[in-house]
């Protein structure tokens, strides 16, 4: 579990992040989400000891990463699959990672076999890599220590869609296992499948958090029946705040499930039911278009 | 609207219900109990990571690479111009160990310094968060392999000595005064540990090489030019302090290891003091 609290940066004048506080539990994935620059990685160094926090903490399995004895072992952590010394080879990387750890050479042959690299692959430097080959190296080492908790910035970056599908499986099969796993992202599409928890921060902010059906429900839906009516009347009773829509049907705040549960109790008949679209899309463009403008200016 | 609501709250805890798992791989922990704590990152450990990562990259490799054919190189030269009468044994070594002299703190800066040019401090300081502990480890290290350099050129110098005379038809004499090979030893370390420590007050490979010839220079020139520090040059210019350790007659006095004590604090222990606040301070990105 992670746990992070008020945590905060600033350098100087600038806020780099501003008080969030959310918690990653066991057994569950934890997407961070937003654009670029909005402080994820600078939350995520904050939550690995690398960035002093100037106010706030972050808690690892109950303790500051700090005084985690041999940190490695019960945490797993990729900040940037590209700080890997480029004249290292993917295998050295993965050995060094191993004495640490105190895990064998066999582990490092069961990682390699894990994260898709062959072992010709594996005795080329890093420098030849791509990045894609670079974050499954990273993962590699993450997971050699056989972790309990999973701190990935940017994971899918850079990997191709059949990179990101195992990926995908990967992580959600250590959840799974009981693992917690907190990757960021600035894709939405990256993390939507396979997150069950969203956070989502946009300049050093979290606007938003919570499940991800919580958040796609928040979204609302759209709903028509024969009796526009009665359905009106119903959606308000529920307290489902139906707008009425110009071609028909209303918006409401409420799950498809409860649409149709509603349906059901009134006896009415649906002719349209379908979530809004991509809330979550809408919440999160606008994030990254109010960023956009920023630089711009 | 209440029941509403309730089923709300009860689908979402059915959905968080199903992925809460059975713990069969054993991750499922929110906390750590201090049985499951286990053991602190052994130091031996560290220090065999540190010593292989100077080993391991083509830029440490070359580095032990070109000390290795720099001392041959100065060896071979010195048999050729003693090939009438064979090449001393005091000579040989001396003369591998002033290139050495200049070779070994790059390995002892790059040591300290590559991993905040090369990024990979990001991964080395959160598998090892407690900064200073690496730094030992780093130093250490750095010291071990000059120890290894400093024992391979003794041997390499009897092995050439006993070449040399036999290709001139000399006498063979390994005789060295105790004195001299405590000064090689004690030096090469000093050197070693100056290049750790310039190498983590400046955090950088290429400034930090430069620091480190560029400063004595300066000191020296200084120490030349300024009546006041020319007075009290060898209690301030390392290399006015060490010449008498690599001389032959005699052994070091006492005041000349004061010297030596007093400049490796300014050389040695206080760029190491900064680069370790530094280090320790620094945030790693």
């Amino acid at each position: 579990m992670i746990q992070i609290e008020n945590l905060a940066k600033r350098y100087g004048a600038f806020t780099a992040v501003d008080d969030i506080t959310f918690t990653a539990r066991p057994g569950r994935v934890t997407g961070f989400l937003g654009p670029n620059g909005a402080g994820k990685s600078t939350a995520m160094r904050m939550m690995c000891g690398l960035t002093p926090a100037t106010s706030g903490t972050a808690h690892i399995l109950g303790r500051p990463y700090r005084s985690l004895p041999n940190p490695t072992t019960h945490v797993g952590v990729m900040l940037d699959a590209g700080a890997q010394h480029a004249g290292r080879t993917g295998r050295e990387v993965l050995g060094l990672a191993a004495i640490l750890v105190g895990a064998g050479r066999g582990q490092v042959d069961s990682v390699l076999d894990r994260i898709g690299l062959t072992s010709r692959e594996a005795e080329r430097r890093v420098g030849n890599y791509s990045l894609g080959m670079r974050q499954r190296l990273g993962l590699g080492a993450a997971l050699i220590g056989d972790p309990s908790v999973l701190i990935l910035d940017e994971p899918a970056n850079g990997l191709d869609p059949g990179g990101i599908h195992w990926m995908r499986e990967l992580l959600r099969s250590y959840a799974q296992e009981g693992g917690t796993v907190l990757l960021s992202s600035h894709l939405l599409s990256e993390v939507e499948q396979v997150a069950d928890d969203l956070v989502l921060i946009g300049r050093g902010r979290i606007v938003a958090q919570g499940t991800k059906e919580e958040l796609l429900s928040s979204a609302g839906v759209v709903v028509d029946a024969t009796d526009r009516e009665a359905l009106h009347a119903a959606l308000h009773r529920a307290g489902f705040s139906p707008v009425a829509r110009p071609r028909g049907g209303f918006a409401a705040q409420a799950g498809t499930a409860q649409i149709g549960e509603l349906a059901l109790a009134e006896g009415l008949v649906i002719t349209n039911l379908s979530s809004s679209g991509g809330g979550l899309e809408e919440m999160f463009l606008t994030l990254t278009a109010d960023d956009a403008r920023e630089v711009a200016a | 609207m209440t029941t509403q609501l309730s089923t709300t709250t009860g689908a979402a805890d059915q959905v968080r219900d199903t992925t809460t798992p059975t713990d069969p791989g054993g991750r499922a922990r929110a906390y750590l109990d201090d049985a499951d704590l286990g053991q602190g990152l052994p130091f031996a450990r560290l220090l065999r990571t540190e010593l292989r990562k100077t080993v391991d990259t083509r830029a440490g490799r070359w580095l032990l690479i070109v000390i290795v054919a720099v001392t041959a190189l100065a060896m071979g030269l010195m048999m050729w111009l003693g090939r009438e009468d064979g090449a001393d044994y005091p000579t040989l070594l001396l003369a591998a160990v002033t290139p050495q002299a200049v070779l070994l703190p790059v390995l002892g800066i790059l040591t300290a310094a590559s991993e905040w040019s090369q990024r990979t401090a990001l991964v080395t300081f959160t598998q090892e968060p407690r900064r200073l502990r690496v730094m030992a480890a780093k130093s250490l290290a750095a010291v071990l392999l000059g120890l290894v350099v400093v024992a391979v050129t003794i041997v390499l110098a009897g092995l050439a000595h006993v070449a040399s005379a036999g290709l001139a038809g000399g006498d063979v004499d390994l005789s060295l005064p105790g004195h001299v090979y405590g000064g090689v030893v004690v030096l090469q370390l000093i050197y070693v540990l100056m290049g750790v420590a310039f190498g983590a007050m400046l955090l950088n490979v290429p400034l930090a090489i430069a620091g480190f010839f560029v400063l004595p220079v300066l000191v020296n020139i200084v120490s030349m030019t300024v009546g006041w520090v020319s007075e009290r040059a060898a209690w301030i210019d390392q290399t006015i302090a060490q010449t008498p350790f690599m001389a032959l007659d005699a052994a070091p006095t006492g005041e000349q290891w004061a010297q030596l004590g007093v400049t490796s604090i300014w050389w040695v222990v206080v760029p190491m003091a900064i680069g370790l606040w530094r280090v320790a301070r620094r945030e790693v990105k």
